[in-house]
């Protein structure tokens, strides 16, 4: 007899459902959609690399880069949140709504490139948080080389390597590229 | 004849009943799917139930990328439903395969093979997601809205 | 019995105008009661009637190999015949009936569960054909107990009409009668312990699986009617007063009914389906010997004279 007093126990605690429009809260750290803050992003594509099922997508072109991300494919585990290492990305607090279009709910961010001090051609951009965590107690003036693009830092280890190899001579400064 | 029209769009509003079909998915959305009959959500307040056979079904809801060998079974049970049926994808799975994308076993995504009406994104959505979902089919199950976004789009995913 | 007293008990009370909401009133309750039973808060007042609006609206889907007259015949004579049989039972006292109205009540009563056994097999699917199965099993198992009552109640009565038996003093063989009866309504409705024909998640909806839009809703009406008209005949049978005036009647007649409806309502939440075999050795041990025992005191009255 013990399920008719279940029953019974219920029937006197009236039900345990919510009327419709009311809504369980959102737990707190709801792995909701990716969103990016474009000011923060470095375009190094460690998103897209681990993403499981190709919802992250980066791809570079001259002046900017495109960050393309379809929640249609997103998992929403949160490996990208978690591997960015300017943190430039988190989740959103609340599901995406209902749609009608499949092509509906895609996003596409341009993160745009800033001018190498060098060389002024359009770079990858470098951010303060980046800069403050890889080169931690480096001496200024390797600091600024942080900023340069990749072939201007290239070019600028090779002068290092044949300045090490011609004895004597001073490493070739910055004026007479 | 417009009272009777706008009872008949009432009582389809009031009493829809689903069938869901996991088309080869990873059971995730089935348990959500789940939730939603249980006591915390409970449908039935809203007059949805649950059917066995999809003859009895007005809304049909998918779970899961269309594999090779559930494809057959899905165009039976579309097929075998009375007009007016929505479908509804549950998931990210139906609308775009998710991490299924490209493999030789699947045929999907959904709109492929049926006119899908409304797509619920997650993976999986929360039950609240789903009723939601299910909100809107019911609604365009009783004004039989587009009839023309029902024509089977293009292979062209 | 008049011409105008049958239209009005096929008609309009307790036939089609009372009948068809206290059908639809009752599945309600059943499923309401169910989900509050459950902590869940259930359907809506409403919805048995939407229900049945939204499938009656419902258009067709053309199937080859179906013979639609037949389908369509089946739920409507399953229908009827519980309007039928609800405009025989003795609700008022001043009901008359005729002489073997009670052979025409059983054979009405029986009436939908032998269309639901067609249907079954006539749709082609195999859960029809698993379910008309079992429902002809099951049909053959209640019957023995049911129809053994009803012989011991005509028996003690000495007459095969209902006015009779409802007039007949309360005694040892109504009471064992009437408990036999009330055995075999879960199984007679499909509800849950012997809810083994039209099992859900087993073979879906057993014989009506193939059924859809308006056959599936006379299908649903049917099924609220038998609910009418079962809970219905235990109360005539059972009660063995009438207050005299047509209102007080109607309104024991409806709240007893509801009553019932609502104690077979806790059995189906409580209990989980049995299997075929259990459900016959139940019917046949103790529905049996039930009903065997009403049908002796039935036939020799000196017995319970004795006993007392």
């Amino acid at each position: 007899m013990n399920i008719f007093s279940v029953l019974l126990k219920n029937l006197r605690m009236g039900p345990a459902t919510l009327r419709f429009p009311e809504e369980v809260p959102y737990p707190k750290g709801f792995h909701g959609p990716v969103k990016i803050h474009t000011e923060k992003c470095i375009c190094c594509g460690m998103c897209a690399y681990v993403c499981v099922s190709g919802a992250v997508r980066v791809a570079e072109h001259k002046d900017n880069c495109e960050w393309v991300y379809s929640p249609g494919l997103c998992t929403f585990c949160g490996k990208c949140v978690s591997v960015c290492p300017v943190e430039a990305l988190h989740m959103a607090a609340k599901s995406a709504p209902s749609y009608f279009n499949t092509k509906a709910l895609d996003e596409v961010h341009l993160v745009p490139y800033s001018p190498c001090p060098e060389c002024g051609r359009p770079t990858p951009p470098v951010r303060e948080v980046l800069r403050a965590k890889a080169f931690k107690g480096v001496a200024p003036n390797v600091l600024v080389k942080s900023l340069i693009c990749q072939r201007c830092r290239q070019k600028d280890s090779q002068r290092a390597l044949v300045s090490i190899q011609v004895k004597g001579e001073p490493p070739p400064s910055r004026s007479d590229k | 004849m417009r009272l009777i029209k706008k009872l008949v769009s009432m009582a389809r509003r009031r009493s829809p009943w689903l069938f869901h079909l996991n088309t080869g998915g990873c059971n995730g959305c089935d348990i959500e799917f789940s939730a939603c009959l249980a006591p915390r959500y409970d449908v039935e307040q809203a007059g949805i139930l649950l059917v066995g056979s999809p003859r009895h079904a007005d809304i049909l809801c998918v779970t899961g990328p269309v594999t090779r060998g559930t494809r057959a079974a899905l165009e039976t049970i579309y097929a075998q439903m009375p007009e007016p049926k929505v479908v509804v994808a549950l998931g990210n799975c139906p609308a775009t395969c998710d991490v299924f994308a490209g493999s030789p076993a699947i045929e999907g995504p959904l709109d492929r093979i049926l006119p899908v009406d409304v797509y619920v994104p997650g993976c999986p959505p929360r039950p609240h997601d789903l009723i939601k979902g299910v909100a809107q089919a019911v609604a365009i199950l009783a004004d039989q809205q587009p009839r023309d976004r029902r024509i089977i789009e293009g292979v062209n995913q | 019995m008049s011409w105008e007293k049958v239209f009005f008990a096929l008609l309009i009370f307790p036939g089609l105008l009372y009948a068809v909401p206290t059908a639809w009133l009752m599945l309600w309750l059943e499923r309401k009661f169910r989900a509050r039973m459950q902590g869940r808060i259930g359907p809506p007042f409403y919805q048995p009637f939407f229900d049945f609006v939204k499938l009656m609206a419902k258009r067709r889907v053309l199937r080859p190999s179906f013979d639609s007259i037949f389908m369509m015949g089946l739920p409507l004579v399953s229908v009827s015949a519980g309007l039928l049989a609800l405009a025989l039972l003795p609700i008022s006292s001043d009901s008359r009936g005729f002489a073997g109205d009670l052979v025409l009540l059983v054979a009405f009563l029986e009436v939908p569960s032998l269309c639901s056994v067609l249907a079954g097999f006539a749709s082609r699917s195999i859960f029809g054909q698993v379910g008309a199965t079992r429902e002809a099993i099951l049909s053959i198992t209640y019957n023995l107990p049911f129809l053994t009552a009803i012989v011991a109640l005509a028996y003690s009565a000495q007459s095969l009409r209902l006015v009779d038996i409802a007039a007949s003093p309360a005694g040892g063989v109504r009471a064992l009668a009437v408990l036999t009866i009330c055995l075999c309504l879960p199984v007679k409705l499909r509800i849950n312990p012997f809810s083994v024909s039209n099992a859900e998640q087993e073979i879906y909806s057993g014989p009506a699986t193939e059924f859809s839009g308006p056959q599936l809703a006379m299908w649903e009406l049917a099924h609220g009617l038998e609910w009418v008209a079962l809970t219905g005949l235990v109360v005539c049978l059972g009660l063995t007063f009438r207050t005299g005036t047509w209102i007080g009647d109607f309104a024991i007649y409806t709240s007893l009914s509801l009553v019932l409806v609502i104690l077979l309502t806790i059995l189906a939440t409580g209990t989980a389906r049995l299997k075929i075999q259990q459900a016959a050795r139940f019917y046949w041990r103790w529905g049996m010997g039930l009903s065997l025992v009403a049908l002796i005191l039935g036939v020799f009255p000196d017995i319970e004279r004795f006993i007392r």
